[in-house]
């Protein structure tokens, strides 16, 4: 099933994200080959640079280094925090937008290159890890028409399926499940709940509680033994920002981890480190399918955080010549005691930005 | 000139859903090239039929849209002041949706 097509942009296309892969040269850059650094990828220094990481003018890579650098990103994370091994059987917490496409696409190519090795493999030692897909049907608490949320969950059944061999199986698990298996009920209650909160902002984070809760039972109730959510890095500058000012910031700390083990199962983000741009970026470069249920933009605190996160990343990438690394770093207080899995000084390191000659 | 036009993350709320927009941009009075400052004025005008501060800021788009033309980062070349081609593709992403 490898596709030979370097055009190939298909989402079951297994060219892969070869981390040792030489890119072949273009043409083009050839031809004006002693021409000028700053028109050519900073990476392999051969092509024609098609994207901006959000490191601004040393960030331009061409289209495969720039695949890889993010493939690397997510391969680093899974390693050295140890999120995925051969006998775990892992969860993907699909919504059906860039960032839960990328992460889907990066644990399918790990899955896929581990089934290769273990076919190739005489004495079968290490197993392959499982994979799952989980789709939250949140249609009930929105105003989306049912052939929308049909034909949305239509396009994740069709996006899974070409995603294998190895095959995954796919839960589409309605919110309203969280509280009994009886469609009916769950609906009234769940509504009674929402109703019960009188604030945008408050119905939001609790539908976010909801979420991982239900992911939990899913997991739990299925033998699965991770969560994979596709948190990227954007995400958890917001959640520094929102919930130091919701006052939530006693949890904080175990909230931005690599790894969350203060759920029964232990959730893990291997996109921490990739920015929502360069995942929105690589999507829409490589073809990646992604299925959008949005309701107009956010009123509350969490869409306010967001805007700003972006207005400051902007501002900052564009200030010219100064050598900018902008990190929000806050240090431990002593009224805050020992949170499960918190390393000594956290650090949220929601942006790191640099400009100028490329000092870490 | 005739462009293909893609709104993504959320942008095509603006444009009452319709992702892709296959449209004709007259060129400005008196300029012999159309750049990506004349074509976002264009959309605001023609395009976005609501709430457009969620589009644009100013005379470019508001801060975490993407914009992609031939599936390249507007930042490489020039940003308001790259210059399209006939039939050339822009596509806008908002990334303050997460996912």
């Amino acid at each position: 099933m490898a596709c030979n097509s370097s055009t190939c942009n298909s989402s079951g296309c297994y060219k892969g994200y070869e981390e040792e892969e030489q890119p072949k040269p273009n043409t083009k850059a050839a031809v004006n080959g002693g021409n000028s650094c700053q028109n050519l990828c900073v990476k392999c220094k051969v092509n024609e640079p098609v994207c901006c990481g959000i490191g601004g003018e040393n960030s331009r890579f061409c289209k495969d280094c720039f695949k890889n650098n993010l493939y690397g990103k997510f391969k680093q994370a899974v390693t050295y925090n140890a999120m995925i091994t051969p006998p775990d059987k892992v969860l993907v917490a699909f919504s059906g937008g860039p960032s839960s496409r990328v992460v889907l696409q990066f644990v399918h190519e790990m899955q896929y290159k581990a089934q290769k090795n273990y076919d190739a493999n005489k004495d079968k030692s290490l197993p392959v890890f499982g994979v799952g897909v989980a789709f939250i049907d949140e249609s009930s608490t929105h105003s989306f028409t049912s052939l929308h949320i049909e034909k949305a969950i239509e396009d994740i059944r069709l996006i899974v399926s070409n995603l294998a061999p190895p095959s995954k199986e796919l839960f589409v698990v309605p919110i309203e499940s969280i509280f009994s298996s009886d469609g009916i009920d769950g609906k009234e209650r769940l509504k009674e709940l929402l109703d019960a909160v009188s604030d945008v902002t408050g119905k939001e984070d609790l539908l976010i509680r909801l979420r991982i809760l239900l992911l939990q039972k899913i997991a739990s109730e299925n033998g699965y033994t991770r969560i994979v959510l596709g948190t990227c890095t954007s995400r958890i500058a917001c959640h520094v920002i929102s919930a130091t000012v919701k006052g939530q910031g006693y949890s904080l700390s175990a909230d931005i981890q690599y790894v969350d083990s203060r759920w029964e199962i232990p959730v893990v983000l291997p996109l921490r480190d990739c920015p929502a741009q360069e995942l929105n970026t690589l999507c829409s470069l490589d073809g990646l399918k992604i299925v959008e249920l949005l309701n107009g933009p956010c009123s509350g605190i969490n869409g306010l955080v967001s805007s700003f996160v972006k207005v400051l990343q902007e501002l900052i990438l564009h200030r010219k010549g100064n050598s900018v690394s902008s990190c929000w770093t806050f240090k431990r207080r002593k009224s805050f005691s020992r949170v499960h899995n918190s390393k000594n000084s956290w650090e949220a390191h929601s942006i790191s930005l640099q400009q100028g000659s490329g000092n870490p | 000139m005739h462009l293909t036009l893609e709104f993504g993350g959320g942008l095509e709320l603006l444009c009452e859903s319709v992702k892709i927009h296959n449209v004709n941009v007259d060129l400005p009075k008196g300029a012999d090239k159309l750049s990506m400052r004349d074509l976002l004025a264009w959309v605001r005008t023609n395009l976005i039929k609501e709430r457009p501060e969620m589009f644009m800021k100013g005379e470019s788009v508001r801060p975490g849209v993407l914009v992609l033309v031939n599936d390249c980062d507007w930042e490489l070349s020039g940003q308001l002041d790259t210059t399209l081609e006939e039939k050339d593709l822009v596509v806008f992403i908002s990334t303050l949706h997460g996912g």
